[in-house]
């Protein structure tokens, strides 16, 4: 079979789930979802900011305090901050510069005071919908409604149509993976893009990191389905799949925190050494969700507007914390599940 | 002397149980025979005689137990030959959200024929089986019979040189078994091979050239279907059913 044939089925695989998606109703969904978002988007409005800082100056709201010192929180001062926040005309006047514009969502009907930069308004808006809506929400919902593609594809009735062809079983397999992350990847982007455009056209924020969401939230998806494929070859099943993807989501948070918790510890008077190796063999063999959200977190500048979470501070100071081998070893996790997956299909009786 | 189309050499299959490793159901016990080119071979049996397994094992979708299985001169779990390999088997399951033109489309692209090739074959296979009319419609929509002459398009959709049909008149009126007879009529002229499984005797006995007759997975007759129907004691014609009754007998 030569490489224009299989780029063929492949393509044909892909449009394949394309269309399962339409059917099962979890396309329209996503879609609906993303509308509602864009719509939110394009409804908001920033009026009255001012910029505080220039485009490299790192974002300090106050200034450090030196050694010693005692923070300004004596009652005088909190009412100078009162009369200049009141009188904004009076601090201009004193060369005071203060921030008394508003953000409003649903074309006016919702409005806030703008107590930030624009960008940084905007930047607390893209957090919320790449981390909580499409991350969150969006993951979950794509996992648990394609959780079913597979067991389809294998049922008794359906699968002879596709197995007694000259394809490899692991081509189909791959191929039917390579679809539902295409699908994927797809909403994934036209969330990611559609919000980006909205926000920027209203707002003239354009926040390019803010794209990186796309391959971040893929690539956790890409982690997470790979087990719901293994669950499919070897029981055929989709509640199988879907609780079985949720709950490989679940531990997976649970062992990822666990294994940080224990890596974060000072010294080996906290952890015995056995203890301390099998966290750390659980922290390289298991999906790293809490990395992902750091790495989220990092990329969307998440700190102007949280408290770092003890957990990000416990994994960046425990062994070092490496982006790049966090994503390579749960792409390497994603890729030995595929394999036991082809592996376990290519031996299926049907 | 020509490459059988199918072979079977001693073939076993046992599925194992899921709760009682060790323990399985023996589907099939050192089954040989072959069928040669050109030939309309009809596979009878009693129920769970292991018929279905036996093709299973011919087209790659489970492995033998013991023994050994050849498609076209090659081991079965040679893949490339199944380009050459028409399938339909009854209770076809295709996806419901596909059309029929659709499906075909997509199992011609996974049975490596070219586009070119395809583009003009998927409306006259539609023509052919009378379901041009409804090629835009959803599976969902069809009713058995429908699906079970899309599913005749689907089997001869790679001009196969082996049609493999199991329970093919299942849920087809009168005018689609009548098709189905001419489909096998016109392979036998065109020397091409047809394996055929089916309880339908009265139909298929003057289609066929030999028979096997498979009762608990053992091979209890394999010849000519003229020998079968004549009687041995009186040398009279009898029919395929008064012919399988001793045979079947366990």
């Amino acid at each position: 079979m030569n490489i224009r044939t299989n780029l063929a089925i492949a393509e044909q695989l892909i449009r394949d789930t394309f269309r399962q998606a339409r059917a099962s109703g979890i396309a329209g969904i996503l879609l609906a979802v993303t509308a509602i978002c864009v719509v939110l988007c394009l409804s908001v409005r920033v009026s009255g900011d001012v910029a505080l800082q220039g485009g490299d100056e790192p974002v300090l709201f106050l200034p450090q305090p030196l050694p010693g010192t005692v923070p300004p929180t004596t009652a005088a001062d909190r009412g100078v901050h009162s009369v200049l926040e009141a009188n904004p005309e009076l601090a201009r006047r004193e060369g005071i510069e203060t921030i008394s514009g508003s953000l409003t969502l649903a074309f006016g009907a919702v409005s806030f005071p703008l107590t930030r930069e624009r960008a940084d308004a905007i930047g607390f808006l893209e957090l919320l919908l790449a981390g909580g809506v499409a991350g969150t929400f969006g993951l979950l919902l794509a996992l648990v409604w394609t959780a079913g593609f597979f067991p389809s594809f294998l049922e008794p009735h359906a699968a002879p149509t596709l197995l007694a062809k000259p394809v490899a079983r692991w081509q189909l397999l791959l191929g039917k993976y390579l679809g539902v992350l295409t699908f994927v990847g797809f909403q994934v982007a036209l969330f990611i893009v559609a919000t980006w455009l909205a926000l920027g056209v209203r707002t003239q924020v354009w926040n390019l990191s803010y794209l990186w969401c796309i391959p971040l939230l893929l690539l956790q998806f890409a982690i997470f389905y790979s087990i719901s494929v293994l669950l499919a070859v070897v029981t055929r099943s989709t509640m199988a799949c879907l609780f079985g993807s949720v709950l490989y989501w679940l531990l997976a948070w649970g062992i990822n925190c666990g294994s940080v918790m224990a890596r974060g510890l000072p010294g080996p008077e906290y952890v015995p050494s056995f203890a301390l190796a099998l966290a750390d063999a659980a922290y390289w063999i298991s999906p790293k969700p809490i990395d992902a959200q750091l790495i989220l977190f990092n990329i969307l500048r998440a700190e102007h507007h949280f408290e770092r979470p003890v957990i990000f501070k416990l994994l960046e100071s425990g062994c070092g914390f490496s982006p790049h081998l966090s994503i390579l070893s749960s792409l390497g996790i994603t890729g030995v599940l595929l394999a036991l997956s082809a592996f376990e299909f290519d031996r299926a009786d049907y | 002397m020509p490459t059988p189309v199918a072979e079977f050499v001693d073939v076993t299959k046992t599925y194992p149980s899921t709760w009682r490793p060790g323990r399985g159901v023996q589907a099939l016990r050192g089954v040989s025979f072959a069928v040669e080119p050109g030939e309309v071979f009809a596979l009878l049996g009693p129920n769970r005689a292991g018929k279905t397994t036996l093709l299973k094992i011919l087209l790659g979708l489970c492995r033998p137990s013991g023994g050994r299985a050849f498609r076209m001169g090659c081991p079965v779990s040679e893949r490339s030959t199944l380009a050459r390999v028409g399938y339909m088997h009854e209770n076809q399951g295709f996806p419901r959200y596909l059309t029929a033109a659709s499906l075909l489309k997509f199992a011609g692209t996974l049975a490596s024929i070219q586009p070119a090739v395809l583009r003009p074959r998927v409306p006259a296979l539609l023509e052919m089986v009378g379901l041009s009319d409804r090629a835009r419609e959803p599976i969902a929509h069809y009713s058995k019979g429908m699906v079970q002459r899309l599913a005749l398009a689907h089997a001869l959709l790679a001009e196969p040189d082996l049609l493999v049909l199991d329970e093919p008149a299942e849920g087809l009126d009168w005018a689609a078994r009548g098709l189905l007879r001419e489909i096998i009529a016109a392979h036998r002229r065109a020397g091409k091979t047809v394996l055929v499984v089916s309880h339908a005797l009265a139909e298929l006995t003057p289609a066929c050239d030999r028979l096997a007759v498979l009762v608990e997975g053992r091979l209890a007759y394999c010849g000519p279907l003229a020998a079968i129907l004549r009687d041995p004691d009186t040398g009279r014609q009898r029919s395929l059913e008064a012919a399988l009754a001793p045979i079947c007998r366990p």
